[in-house]
């Protein structure tokens, strides 16, 4: 039972492992491709939202 | 000094485009909204960058790291259990939908809607203790994970602790979460390609079929050293009873000591042999030496015992739901479906928050009990991974790696300076403030508290001296406000009798655990039979926390009959004002 339960927690940190080191690489080039779109988007927004405050001035 | 002219022109470019980066984005402060939530523009992508990057620092790496150095895969566990969590969350929208939807921008801000502005207040209090006297070991253990690294002089650990909060600082004032979204997408790159290089070359040199073998080898060998151990500790204490019944306590006080003493010149004497049995022994200056073996390196509950899984189980939930630099992400995401899809995509990211330092930490244990113990002196669990990353790291790549790990630092340190600050601005400050603020003193405070934190833990950081693991502290810091907080939460959103007096009660109980854990844990000796263990102070917290809310609200409706909790709306407050 021992050996067994061994066996079941050395496969289970085998690919919690390797995943977590491919799941890594991969989130760096898809977060690092998006992110950077997020990023020019929010600040497209934020030039927009001060172009009209600009425009109608008023506290926030 | 292992740093080569390349690897500092790395971490150089690295720091001046973060920096530059982060003040580049004061442009769009309008207001304390932008500020403290980013005006709340921020989508899923960044929102998983920020999420990630502000969860792992330097202290992360170093006490996952000793984790591993101690526990091997087994110590990867709350990485394993906050990831279950968090997608639980993420699919379910548990606690997250109902905040992110309140429009709030803290936590404790909710809870003036349902319980009163005392509770906010009180909650608010709560939520600093913890999260101050938790981040209040980041600089240290961030320093000392630098110098090992480097090679630097040990007495630069203050400067070069000071010298990386001053730059945080910088752009953490000047353009609040919008500097800090920039900067940790940017640190979540740099972070991530030096975990994953660092993860590939450690298991080169190491080897997977290799490692797991000696980990178990090492583990056998710790398993006889400690049964050595304990019938010599036996022999020891049946000695020093004869002496005290004999001599009496002044005597038995200096065979004690003696004894200490002679244990520690026997087992630095003896370090090559016991390496070599699996067994490695501290080198910290100023301390006696200390045994270090690996416990079981595969299983969590036979190596740390099934208490402390399950509070680990319950204190990872109440980490995705109520840690306020969590939730700060939550809280600046464009809806609540974006911060669904923001926690599934960033669950998995947890088991290598835990499971890629800790192989580091395994693999170093590894490493040194194979090449005769720990080398040179100031080493011990905490410290020897950055002492073997030094060894197996080539020139360049150490350059990344530093620049990974300040990356960390700093994407950790400025999310959690403005969280606190937040926090103390949003539900301290203004709930005693009687005339409104204009705009500009609304933004030259929470920049001031910004500073004053950071000042803060300058001070705190360099006297600290940590009771135990690293992780500990932390989980037991962090249970201060957990435990509470989350009772609270849970309580407010979904269990419709919650009233005032529970919530008091809730926080006060709540903390009492983890404060007795601080206070009795710094007093007593570490061979005291008096000293708390982690999980105990852990479960007390949260079992006392829903204790005081299930018998302060049922008390408050049985004496206060006007008291109609249960008819009481989600958004209205219950009852008094200050």
């Amino acid at each position: 039972m021992d050996a067994l339960l061994e066996k079941l927690f050395l496969g289970f940190w085998t690919v919690a492992i390797f995943a977590s080191i491919l799941w890594y690489a991969f989130l760096l080039f898809y977060v690092g491709y998006l992110g950077a779109k997020d990023i020019i988007g929010m600040a497209g927004r934020f030039t927009s939202r001060a172009e009209e405050e600009a425009e109608t001035p008023g506290d926030r | 000094m292992t740093l080569s002219p390349l690897d500092w022109a790395i971490i150089a470019v690295y720091l001046v485009g973060c920096i530059a980066a982060g003040v580049w984005m004061k442009r769009y402060i309008r207001g304390v909204e932008d500020f403290a939530v980013a005006g709340r523009e921020m989508d899923v992508n960044l929102g998983i960058a920020s999420l990630a990057a502000t969860e792992v620092g330097i202290v992360t790496i170093m006490y996952t790291g000793q984790m591993g150095f101690t526990n091997g895969f087994a110590g990867a566990t709350p990485g394993v259990l906050t990831a279950a969590m968090m997608f639980l969350v993420g699919c379910t929208g548990f606690v997250i939908v109902p905040m992110r939807n309140a429009g709030v921008i803290t936590i404790p801000e909710l809870f003036e809607n349902r319980f009163g502005k005392r509770v906010r207040w009180l909650a608010g209090l709560v939520v600093i203790l913890g999260g101050v006297l938790n981040m209040g070991i980041f600089l240290r253990l961030g320093g000392e994970f630098l110098v090992h690294m480097t090679g630097l002089p040990p007495n630069y650990l203050e400067w070069t602790m000071t010298a990386l909060l001053a730059l945080v600082l910088v752009y953490t004032v000047l353009g609040g979460m919008l500097s800090v979204l920039i900067t940790d997408y940017l640190q979540f790159l740099v972070m991530g390609l030096g975990i994953v290089i660092t993860s590939v070359l450690v298991l080169w040199n190491v080897g997977w079929g290799d490692l797991k073998l000696a980990l178990a080898d090492v583990h056998q060998g710790g398993v006889e050293f400690r049964h050595e151990q304990a019938a010599m500790e036996e022999l020891a204490a049946a000695k020093l009873q004869t002496v005290r019944e004999t001599q009496g306590r002044q005597a038995a006080e200096s065979l004690a000591a003696a004894q200490a003493q002679s244990q520690g010149r026997s087992l630095r004497a003896r370090a090559g042999e016991l390496a070599s049995c699996g067994v490695l022994v501290s080198t910290k200056k100023d301390e006696p030496a200390a045994a270090i073996t690996m416990d079981d390196p595969f299983n969590p509950v036979a190596s740390k015992g099934l208490g402390w899984v399950l509070w680990q189980t319950i204190f990872a939930l109440s980490v995705v739901t109520t840690w306020q630099t969590t939730i700060a992400r939550v809280l600046s995401t464009k809806d609540a479906r974006t911060a669904k899809r923001m926690y599934r995509t960033t669950a998995f990211y947890w088991v290598g928050r835990f499971g890629l330092p800790g192989l580091w930490g395994a693999a170093a244990f590894v490493y040194f009990a194979a090449r005769g113990g720990l080398p040179g002196e100031g080493l011990d669990g905490l410290t020897a991974m950055p002492a073997f990353l030094k060894e197996i790291l080539p020139v360049g790549i150490i350059g990344i790696m530093l620049a990974a790990m300040l990356a960390a630092e700093m994407s950790t340190d400025s999310g959690y300076l403005l969280t606190w600050a937040t926090v103390i601005y949003n539900d301290l400050l203004l709930p005693v403030v009687r005339k409104p603020l204009s705009p500009k003193l609304k933004l030259l405070t929470i920049r001031s508290l910004v500073l004053l934190i950071g000042v803060f833990l300058v001070f705190y950081g360099l006297w600290y001296e940590l009771p135990g693991g690293a992780w500990d502290y932390l989980a037991v810091t962090g249970n201060i406000y957990l435990a509470s907080v989350f009772t609270l939460l849970v309580a407010a959103l979904y269990w419709r009798p919650a009233n005032s007096w529970g919530a008091l009660a809730a926080i006060v109980l709540g903390a009492v655990g983890p404060i007795s854990f601080l206070v009795v844990n710094a007093l007593v000796p570490a061979s005291s039979p008096w000293r708390i263990a982690p999980e105990t102070a852990g479960f007390a917290s949260f079992g006392m926390a829903f204790g005081g809310m299930l018998f302060g609200s049922l008390l408050r409706r049985i004496l206060v009959r006007d008291d109609d909790a249960g008819a009481v709306a989600a958004v209205s407050p219950d009852d008094e004002t200050p």
